[in-house]
Parts: structure tokens; C-alpha cells; sequence
């Protein structure tokens, strides 16, 4: 099976080639008649009057010797000699245009005739001459017969002449029939082959094209008069540029998966031994309760067991993050305005902050819709944000929260928290990973806050990032989907 | 003080010294207390013909599971007051338990909270 290529271009040179021939073939044949109608014209036609010249010539000689017996005038015989010049100069023109063997055969024969006539006509004139009138009558006579003769000849000659006219009128007729068939035959031959050709363009390009063209993108209005291929074209390059984000989507998703198998196994580990400390370390706590209700201390002593109270405390807290970091946040959602939260950790860490020499202020213009959340993560993500702002700025600071409704890709209709300090700003180098588990860049830290923050918030179907300029401060923007529920 | 003495608790951990440290607390509150480190320990108990009046148990024992603990001590005593002491997060991995049992959670000064509720609940049976 030919490809559609070769078949296209086939029918194109077969249409060409069969055009082109027939235009030749018709030049050919406009030659062709031309030739043979100057043929006819300038050669058939001359040797036809040339014949006729001869027989008028002939006609011509007549009578002359008969005035010459009535009147014995001289002058007559001399008047027959120019008729005589003519005919014989008519003769030597005739011998010159003949073409066919049959013409030559009877021009020898009017010849032959005349020469004889010619003979005879003289010894009648002699006869005359010498006044043997009765012998030149006698003889006078028989030239006459010999005359008719002659003139038969010529009309013989002549008709010989037409005959070849119309033959060359016939063969012309001919071939104009012959043109006539070829042109036709050329005028289907095209007619199929464009036939042909059209149905290939549109079986086997157009339609697959238009259909192509509906395919490619099912979204999008049906085509209308618009160019398929530009649409088509526009359609691939479409296509192929969801081809490119979908490799890079699954590429993403392809790492994230290793990061995240990676992270399920770190986690498993951290959960385990966290749980096993977890128990002995409430055992020392209980017994360190126990210990600090009956237990009268000296002032130093007092100080010691304060500091093994608070660094108990501290490993508890790791304990507790690493464990909370290991499972996945149980939501207890319920319907709440976030903003109601905010202000629940603002006054939850209104001590903290000013320890911190921090201050904390809300811009709001209206408090944010309720919506399905669990307030004690979201809290608990706001709290480690709000702590992380307080450790970063060293000296004071102040820390702004703003709340917002919007629209975000994509989720839709959200509330958006942003907690913005005036602190240092985060390295771009470490932005990325500030959302990793166990990355900290303090002494104390777990390095898990934010990692926890992180998934609450994306528990919540929606998502934690951060803008940050070195010496800009940090803004963490919170981003929860409105949902109908 | 006097009608405490009827009483008798049983506590179940996996940690002998958080054991003792409640039998202590418990018993100077007054109530007779006796111990269980596992969940077999918990039903011997359970179905023994001495009496018990109330259970403080941390479920996060090595065989809670494959005893089936909650079902077997509903199916025995099911009026037993149950007082679980445990951490937030391992209690939220016993569903079962919610429906009927308290829920203390287990700190370093909890047990004065659970000293508390046990009385509470004890008077009012």
C-alpha cells in the first residue's frame, strides 16, 4: 500500500502531465492545420488556376486560322503566335507546380497533344498559305477534333486538381475529428484524476483532520470556519505542553514519593522510641510530683530540682512532638471561625510574647467565616508559628497577623492567614527546608514544629508556605479551604 | 474515710513503678488495691470471686489486643467503673473504651486528678 504522500503527489503529476499533454497535442495540431491549411491555399489553389490558365489559353487559340482563311489577314496568324507563347509558358508553370504522377502523366499527355496539334495546325496554315485551301479545310477540320481533344485533357487536368483540394479537405476534416476525440479524452482523463484527487484530500486528510481537530480538545467550542491545521497545530502544541507538565508533575510526584516513603520509615523509628520513652519518663515525672510535695529543700537544692523538673519537661516535649510527628493528626473538626483561634492563641501567649518583648496585633476587617477545622491543631500550629517569630527576633520584634477571604488555586474560595514577623528572614537556602522533619537551626529545637504545622495544615486540605527576604522578615502564609459541607 | 475500705481498685500499667506509685497513692486514700501488669492479669482478676469495685487502667498493655480486654470485661462485669489513665494519643487507639470509661489523662501530677474521680465515681455507684 502506497503512503498518502506518494498517492497525493502521484495524482498531482498524473493531473499535470495529462494537462500539459494536452495542451501540447493542441499546439501540435493548430501547426498541423495551419500547414495544411496554407498547403491547400497557397499550393493546391495556384496549381488549380494555373490549370485553368492553361485551358483558357488554349480556349484562346481558337479561331484565328479560321479568320486567316476568310480574310488572308496576317496579322491573325501573329495574334495566335502570342496565344501560343502564353499557353506554352502556362505549360512550363504547370510542369513546375505538378505534385502527383498523375497530374505529371496527363500535363505530358496535354503536351504530347498540343505539340502535335500544334504541327498540324501549321501545315493548315501552310496549306493556306500556299492557297491549297481544300487540303487545309480537310486538315483544318481533323485539328479541331484534335483541339477538343486537348481542351478534354486539360478539363481532366483540372478536375485532378480539385480532387487533390478536397483530399487535402478531407484529411484536414480529419483531423480535426482527431483533436476533437484527444481534447475529450484529455477532459475526462482530468476530470477523474482531479475527482481522484479530491476525494483523497478529503477522505483521507480533510475529515481525518477535522476529526482530529474535534479530539484533540473536547473543551473547547466545535470548529467552525477557522482553519483546521492552524487549530490542529495549535491543538498538538497544546497537547504536548501537557505532556511536558504532566512528566514534570509525575517527576515531582515521583521524588516527593521517595521523600515521603523515606519519611514514613524515619517516622515509624521515632514513633517507637518515643513511645517507649514516653512511659518511663511519666514514671519519673510522677515520683518527681511525689518528691516535690513532701520534700523541704534548701534554696539551691530548690534550684536543682527546678532545673531537673524543666529539662524534663523539655524531653517531654520532644517526646510528645516526635509522637505527634509519627502519627497522623486525628481531626476534630468543627465548624469555628479561625479567627476566633487567633485570638484564643494571642491571649493563650500574651505572657510569652511580652517576655519576648514581642508585640502581636491582628488585621482584620471582619472576622473570617466559620469553617470546618479543629481548633486545638490550628492552634498548635499558630502557637509554634507565633514561638518560632518570637525565637527569631532577638531583642524584640513585632509580629502581625493578617486575615483574609479569598479566592486561591487551587482550592477555591479560602481563608488566608498570614503571620509576618520583623525578624531576620530565612537563608534561601534553608527555605525549602524549614518544612523538613528534624531540621532546626536552633539548640533546643526538635526541628519538627513546622514539619507538624505543615501537615495539620495540609490535613486540613489546605497549605502552609513561606515568603521570606533576607532582613525582610518572615511571613507563613496559612491557606484553608472554604468547603461546602 | 471508714466506708473507703470496702473498696478495691484494681490498677493495670505496664510500668511496675507507676504501679507502685498509685497502689501507694490509692492505698493511703484508703482503698485496697491490687495490681495487674497485663491484660491476662486484669481478667484473672476480673474473674475471680473476690469483688471488685472499680478499674484504673492504662490499656496500653503488651496483650490488650489479642486478649480482647474490653470485650471480655464487658462480657463479665459490664457495671464495672472503668478509669482509663493514659496518654491522649494511646487511648484515642481504643475506641471501644469511650463508650463507657473515663478518661484521665496520664501526667506527671495527674494522680490527683485520678485520686478524685475515683472517689467521685465510687460515691456515686
Amino acid at each position: 500500500m502506497m503512503n498518502l504522500r506518494t498517492r497525493i503527489y502521484l495524482l498531482l503529476a498524473a493531473l499535470v502531465f495529462v494537462t500539459i499533454m494536452g495542451g501540447l497535442v493542441m499546439v501540435w495540431y493548430t501547426y498541423r492545420m495551419e500547414g495544411l491549411l496554407t498547403h491547400i491555399i497557397s499550393k493546391n489553389m495556384a496549381t488549380f488556376y494555373a490549370a485553368e490558365g492553361l485551358e483558357i489559353s488554349l480556349v484562346n487559340q481558337k479561331g484565328f486560322v479560321s479568320y486567316y482563311f476568310l480574310d488572308g489577314d496576317p496579322d491573325w496568324l501573329r495574334q495566335l503566335g502570342e496565344y501560343r507563347q502564353i499557353f506554352k509558358e502556362r505549360l512550363k508553370e504547370g510542369k513546375a507546380l505538378v505534385e502527383t504522377e498523375r497530374q505529371k502523366e496527363a500535363i505530358v499527355r496535354i503536351e504530347a497533344e498540343y505539340s502535335r496539334y500544334v504541327l498540324l495546325k501549321d501545315q493548315v496554315i501552310l496549306h493556306y498559305k500556299g492557297g491549297d485551301r481544300e487540303t487545309g479545310a480537310r486538315l483544318h477540320k481533323e485539328t479541331r477534333n484534335r483541339f477538343f481533344r486537348i481542351l478534354d485533357l486539360c478539363e481532366e487536368y483540372k478536375g485532378l486538381h480539385r480532387e487533390s483540394i478536397e483530399q487535402a479537405r478531407d484529411k484536414s476534416l480529419l483531423q480535426a475529428r482527431n483533436l476533437r476525440l484527444v481534447a475529450g479524452a484529455a477532459i475526462l482523463t482530468v476530470l477523474i484524476l482531479g475527482l481522484l484527487l479530491a476525494f483523497v484530500l478529503t477522505k483521507q486528510i480533510l475529515i481525518p483532520i477535522r476529526r482530529l481537530t474535534l479530539e484533540a480538545d473536547r473543551h473547547v467550542e466545535p470548529v467552525g470556519a477557522g482553519d483546521e491545521v492552524n487549530i490542529l497545530s495549535q491543538r498538538v502544541r497544546g497537547l504536548i505542553k501537557d505532556a511536558d507538565h504532566t512528566q514534570a508533575a509525575l517527576q515531582k510526584s515521583q521524588e516527593t514519593l521517595v521523600q515521603a516513603e523515606k519519611m514514613a520509615s524515619v517516622g515509624k523509628l521515632a514513633a517507637g522510641m518515643a513511645h517507649s520513652v514516653r512511659n518511663p519518663l511519666t514514671s519519673v515525672k510522677m515520683r518527681l510530683f511525689s518528691l516535690n510535695r513532701a520534700l523541704e529543700l534548701s534554696p539551691i537544692q530548690r534550684d536543682d530540682f527546678e532545673v531537673i523538673s524543666e529539662e524534663i519537661r523539655h524531653i517531654d516535649t520532644i517526646v510528645q512532638n516526635f509522637l505527634e510527628f509519627s502519627r497522623p493528626p486525628r481531626l476534630k473538626t468543627q465548624k469555628i471561625s479561625p479567627s476566633e483561634v487567633v485570638d484564643l492563641v494571642l491571649q493563650l501567649l500574651q505572657h510569652r510574647l511580652e517576655s519576648y518583648n514581642v508585640a502581636a496585633t491582628v488585621s482584620r476587617q471582619a472576622p473570617l467565616p466559620e469553617i470546618q477545622v479543629d481548633p486545638e491543631q490550628i492552634k498548635e500550629v499558630l502557637v509554634n508559628l507565633l514561638e518560632n517569630a518570637c525565637e527569631a527576633m532577638e531583642g524584640g520584634g513585632a509580629i502581625v497577623i493578617h486575615e483574609e477571604e479569598g479566592f486561591r488555586e487551587p482550592y477555591g474560595p479560602a481563608v488566608i492567614i498570614r503571620v509576618t514577623d520583623t525578624g531576620p528572614g530565612i537563608q534561601k537556602s534553608n527555605r525549602e527546608k524549614v518544612f523538613q522533619p528534624f531540621f532546626t537551626t536552633r539548640e533546643e529545637g526538635t526541628g519538627l514544629g513546622l514539619s507538624i504545622a505543615c501537615r495539620i495544615i495540609e490535613g486540613h486540605g489546605g497549605n502552609l508556605e513561606l515568603i521570606s527576604e533576607r532582613g525582610e522578615g518572615t511571613t507563613f502564609i496559612i491557606t484553608l479551604p472554604i468547603k461546602e459541607s | 474515710m471508714e466506708n473507703k475500705n470496702k473498696f478495691t481498685i484494681l490498677i493495670a500499667d505496664r510500668n511496675p513503678n507507676v504501679r507502685e506509685f498509685l497502689k501507694r497513692e490509692m492505698t493511703a486514700e484508703g482503698y485496697r488495691v491490687r495490681l495487674a501488669k497485663d491484660s491476662r492479669e486484669v481478667l484473672k482478676w476480673a474473674f475471680s470471686q473476690a469483688p471488685l469495685d472499680l478499674l484504673i487502667l492504662d490499656p496500653d498493655l503488651p496483650d490488650t489486643e489479642e486478649v480482647g480486654l474490653f470485650t471480655q470485661i464487658n462480657d463479665r462485669i459490664p457495671q464495672l467503673p472503668v478509669v482509663i489513665h493514659s496518654f491522649q494519643g494511646d487511648y484515642a487507639d481504643y475506641p471501644e473504651a469511650s463508650i463507657t470509661a473515663v478518661f484521665v489523662e496520664k501526667q506527671g501530677d495527674s494522680v490527683e486528678y485520678l485520686k478524685n474521680v475515683v472517689s467521685e465515681m465510687l460515691n456515686h455507684v
